[in-house]
């Protein structure tokens, strides 16, 4: 009995605990930590993963002619 | 599992970028329907050749105009094919970032997204376009310095102040290299009295058009059909002649960069004289305009490396750091 009673308080925190980190209000941390790593993606070292490891595919008619407009 | 994707819908071309993989499809934004079926017949470079050479029955159109769709049904279906064209099934409904110009409306919002919902996507975002550029164009924004970008598209110029990772200075016209060709269109019918094809002005455009006087201009000869005897015509253009059919738009943009100088905080002016303003976007291209720019504002202009893929580069790095950057989409700041 007593192992029963155990189980379901223990159960009732682990539910509360995580209750309360899923409800809890953002704090002002939370709102920096967002900014910085806003402000990180766009660092040029970021950046650079994105331009330089990706190579620029053509299709085969555009080697040949290409309207000059712009996009 | 789908990949998700950023688009950049333009009124000239559209370029696709797939997460991981980088920029996959590169072409005309132009579809070929069959007037009376309603059937596609092209899209891209192949409708593209097809533009003022059709039969009655075929048309080839541009979806878009100055940013916006003009046309709601066909751009799905050229959104549809696109994603098709990338690898996008009825059962793999990626993540879509989509540029568009920052000037666009509420309801022209709607329409760019509704577009790409329905054609597949999972879930469409959109990014202001001059933001995009200034992320492709690998300029310093994580930074409290003002970063200036002017782009020139088909349809729209729009120059930007930005610092932080944030639109500090924003101004937009609805004019663009469309406008420049049209330009040529009207003075070639007016002043020689022929009439030429959206194709055959941009030629003269890129082949002897400018900005500002340039060193080695050539002429150009160009053929059209007589108004008059409505028989085949060729004559000869000059630079010069271009750069005065051309001079209104060409003044518009500079003017709305100077709106935009003027708009910025004094705090960051100083270093716009340092660092300078870049150039992105297909009408950046123009020669002499960089030069032109230079010369009105006093500022020194930069041209970005890619000034054709800025754009969707940026979108694409959006589409790799989703969450990190999800403040960027429009609707989504706090």
């Amino acid at each position: 009995m007593v192992y029963i009673l155990l189980a379901v308080v223990v159960i009732c925190v682990v539910v509360f605990a995580v209750l309360a980190t899923s409800r809890r209000t953002p704090t002002s941390n939370d709102s920096v930590a967002d900014f910085q790593r806003h402000l990180n993606a766009l660092s040029p070292e970021a950046r650079r993963h994105t331009v330089e490891n990706y190579p620029v595919v053509t299709s085969p008619t555009e080697e040949t002619e290409e309207p000059d407009d712009g996009a | 599992m789908a990949r998700d994707l950023a688009i950049d819908l333009g009124t000239a071309n559209t370029l696709v970028y797939m997460k991981g993989r980088g920029i996959v499809l590169n072409e005309p934004s132009v579809i070929a329907l069959n007037r009376q079926t309603g059937e596609v017949l092209a899209t891209g470079h192949e409708a593209w050749h097809m533009i003022g050479r059709t039969p009655g029955y075929i048309v080839a159109v541009r979806p878009l105009r100055g940013g916006a769709i003009t046309d709601f049904d066909v751009t799905e279906r050229m959104i549809r094919l696109l994603l098709q064209r990338v690898g996008v099934s009825r059962f793999t409904r990626p993540k879509v970032v989509i540029c568009v110009p920052s000037a666009i409306t509420e309801v022209e919002r709607r329409a760019v997204t509704d577009a790409a919902r329905r054609a597949g996507a999972a879930d469409a975002q959109l990014i202001e376009q001059p933001m995009a550029a200034a992320i492709g164009a690998q300029l310093p924004i994580d930074e409290p310095v003002g970063n200036m970008v002017i782009d020139i598209g088909g349809g729209t110029s729009e120059t930007a102040v930005i610092s932080l990772g944030g639109i500090v200075a924003l101004e937009a016209v609805r004019v663009g290299s469309f406008d420049i060709d049209n330009a040529i269109q009207n003075y070639v019918r007016r002043e020689h009295g022929i009439a030429i094809g959206e194709r055959t002005a941009e030629e003269i455009k890129v082949a002897i058009g400018s900005a500002a006087q340039t060193p080695d201009e050539v002429e150009a000869e160009v053929s059209g059909r007589d108004l008059m005897m409505g028989l085949p015509k060729t004559v000869v253009l000059t630079p010069e002649e271009i750069r005065y059919a051309i001079d209104d738009v060409v003044s518009q943009i500079v003017q709305s960069v100077v709106r935009c100088l003027a708009k910025a905080p004094a705090e960051l002016a100083q270093d716009f004289l340092t660092r300078g303003m870049y150039l992105v976007g297909g009408g950046g291209l123009l020669r002499g305009l960089a030069e032109r720019i230079e010369t009105e504002t006093q500022v020194p202009v930069r041209m970005s490396q890619m000034p054709l893929e800025s754009v969707v580069l940026g979108a694409g790095h959006c589409i790799e750091n989703y969450d990190a950057l999800k403040r960027m989409f429009m609707g989504q700041r706090r």
